[in-house]
């Protein structure tokens, strides 16, 4: 299991003491879960441009509106993951200079995030040009 | 690849081709090079201009300063080599100057009194720039002299070409050719008797060991099918003659009388295909408020009957050869052919072919029609979007189409079906719905009533073009659109995930054109009937 219970007993309410013992395990149970979190967007994503149809003509605004999409879920992506770090998974930790550390797993959490958001993207975007999300990164210039 | 030769004389003639010419479109005739000879008189007519502009745009889709290909399972894929020949009488523009009747009565009175018995003074005095006027009698004597002596004394010129086209392929193997046009008005009336007669005669006179002994030759018997207005009697003493719709009954009556009788007509066509319509009520709409004997102005709507026509020579050009030199040896020669159609008067796809080709029609004519919807209409655009790089960004762009090929394109949907006037949203009917009127409106003719009531172009970009193009015999053949999509939508994605350019095809235009009718093939669930 990627996740192990730490980390998903935390998110279900469930008080797990951290430790200096356990925080090391937490710490990877959070960046795996920055990709997980990457990756749940990503077919929300794949939904949205889906829905989004094809208008025709030279003036042809779909794609725009699907590339609007990629920016406005990939900033959701990003906001969501970083407070459920904060408020949900950081409230748990009671010894101080463990919570100033977890900010700094927080913040590497929602870069892999991001990372994992815009490559993973961009790679299905490229593999399946003719699809409405390969059009996500579709050149402005013709 | 197979050479077929059309021949469309004088104004009904003249909207046959055009019938003609919309089956090649939507790829009837898959893989056939088609020579098409058009032949009146009045070269100013309208339906003339009309059908060079549409041969004009047909082939610019083919390509511009390109070479073209007859190609198979697409579009516009016959490849069309267009000729046209209009007597030149210089500067005589009656019979009496042409045949220089003046000189005769001084030299051979007994000739020339022949001639003031066959035609009378008004016959022999009035304008031939508009065609015969339903003067059978002088247009079959001008017009075959025309055709032999522009044969003898221009090499170069669009009819000698044709017919050493006709005499070179026919010197491998033997050739089937088709005359269309009327036989109860004037030009074509009178050509069609004579046609074969004076092509060989031609060709006899000055291609020494050529002859056209291995041509099948067939035409339609086209009888009166429109009428218009009765002259004024100010025009008509203006003009002297004028052909009034009042005698073309008459006019077709006699007619068939002769192609029963003559030996010559039985001799030398091998099949005749008698189209008429139980009325001769439609009227042809001109702008004009006086009768017109031909000119700009006479450019009328097409009508169903053309269609039929148009059939008639799909219908011999796919007799086999063998069934028409048995026809040719028969002591008694031609055969006639006719087909009725259903009391109500609705026509289906079955009254223009045979039944078993009835579905492919369908398919042929159906998606032709969805195509106009997408090319034609601004808020798709997509050959344009296409061309710019705004469908397949990055993958396989068709920014080597011409633009003027793209301008073509949708030149020839605003002749097919509707030119939209963008100014005021008002729609200029094209050939599919003339014909849906002449049919009588409502669900008459071949494809589904809502599509015809479209009025403006807000209505055509309202239509489900997805499901309401069919009646209900192929009403199955449509494609569902999800909640968040439309009909435009789904096609697009369709075109751009399911469907490949064919590799075989240079033309980048028609490479677009294949892969359009490739997707709307199986959206709609044809690609069955293509199998079978």
């Amino acid at each position: 299991m990627l996740i192990s219970s730490i980390l998903i007993d935390l998110l279900s309410g469930r008080n797990v003491p951290i430790t200096a013992r356990n925080f090391e395990a937490l710490q990877m149970e959070t960046f795996i879960f920055g990709l997980i979190v990457a990756l749940l967007f990503l077919l929300i994503l794949w939904i949205v441009t889906e829905l989004i149809p094809y208008e025709g003509s030279l003036n042809d605004q779909s794609s725009k509106k699907r590339q609007t999409a990629f920016y406005i879920i990939g900033a959701l992506t990003v906001v969501a993951l970083f407070s459920i770090n904060t408020f949900k998974v950081s409230g748990f930790i009671n010894r101080s200079g463990l919570k100033s550390d977890f900010i700094q797993t927080n913040v590497i959490s929602v870069i892999i995030c991001a990372f994992a958001y815009f490559l993973i993207a961009f790679g299905i975007a490229k593999a399946f040009p003719k699809t409405k999300f390969g059009t996500i990164f579709s050149s402005k210039t013709d | 690849m197979e050479k077929l030769f059309l021949i469309g004389i004088g104004g009904t003639g003249m909207r046959c081709l055009e019938s003609f010419v919309h089956l090649c479109a939507i790829g009837m005739f898959d893989e056939k090079e088609i020579n098409i000879l058009a032949l009146d008189t009045d070269r100013d007519n309208g339906n003339f201009r009309r059908l060079k502009d549409l041969i004009n745009v047909y082939n610019q889709v083919k390509g511009v300063d390109k070479d073209h290909f007859a190609l198979k399972d697409t579009f516009f894929s016959a490849k069309i080599n267009y000729f046209e020949f209009s007597p030149d009488y210089g500067q005589a523009t009656k019979f009496s100057q042409v045949t220089d009747l003046l000189s005769l009565r001084g030299e051979d009175k007994i000739k020339a009194n022949l001639v003031n018995l066959l035609f009378t003074k008004n016959t022999r005095e009035f304008d031939l720039k508009h065609g015969y006027r339903a003067q059978t009698h002088l247009g079959s004597f001008l017009m075959y002299h025309s055709i032999v002596d522009e044969f003898l004394t221009n090499n170069n010129g669009h009819l000698a070409k044709f017919i050493d086209t006709i005499v070179n392929t026919a010197s491998n193997d033997s050739v089937k050719a088709f005359v269309m046009g009327s036989v109860f008005g004037g030009t074509g009336a009178s050509s069609i008797p004579i046609i074969p007669k004076a092509f060989n005669t031609a060709v006899a006179s000055s291609r020494e060991g050529r002859s056209l002994s291995n041509v099948y030759f067939g035409s339609t018997l086209l009888t009166n099918y429109f009428t218009f207005d009765k002259p004024s009697n100010s025009h008509l003493s203006s003009q002297k003659i004028v052909a009034t719709a009042e005698k073309f009954a008459m006019n077709s009556q006699a007619a068939m009388m002769f192609y029963n009788e003559d030996e010559t007509v039985k001799e030398m066509y091998q099949k005749f295909y008698m189209i008429g319509t139980q009325n001769a009520g439609f009227k042809t709409t001109t702008k004009s408020t006086t009768t017109l004997t031909g000119g700009a102005k006479q450019e009328n709507d097409s009508h169903y009957i053309e269609l039929l026509a148009a059939f008639a020579a799909y219908d011999f050009f796919k007799t086999p050869k063998n069934n028409l030199e048995n026809i040719k040896n028969e002591k008694r020669g031609v055969k006639y052919y006719f087909r009725t159609v259903e009391d109500d008067g609705k026509l289906d796809f079955g009254d223009f072919i045979d039944i078993a080709n009835a579905e492919n029609l369908a398919q042929k004519i159906g998606l032709f029609t969805v195509m106009s919807f997408i090319v034609n209409l601004k808020k798709y655009d997509f050959f344009e979007a296409a061309r710019k790089g705004k469908i397949l960004k990055n993958i396989d762009a068709y920014k080597e189409i011409d633009p003027r090929e793209v301008e073509a394109l949708k030149r020839y949907f605003d002749l097919y079906h509707f030119k939209v006037d963008y100014d005021n949203g008002r729609l200029k009917n094209g050939w599919l719905r003339q014909l849906h009127f002449s049919a009588g409106g409502g669900d008459k003719f071949l494809l589904n009533s809502k599509l015809f009531s479209c009025n403006n172009l807000r209505e055509l970009e309202r239509f489900d073009f997805n499901k309401k193009i069919y009646l209900k015999n192929y009403e199955h053949r449509n494609y569902s659109v999800s909640f968040f999509s439309s009909a435009y939508d789904t096609f697009e994605k369709y075109f751009k995930e399911e469907t490949n350019d064919d590799p075989a095809i240079t033309n980048k235009c028609e490479v677009l054109i294949k892969r359009m009718r490739t997707a709307l093939n199986e959206l709609y669930k044809f690609t069955e009937i293509n199998k079978r």
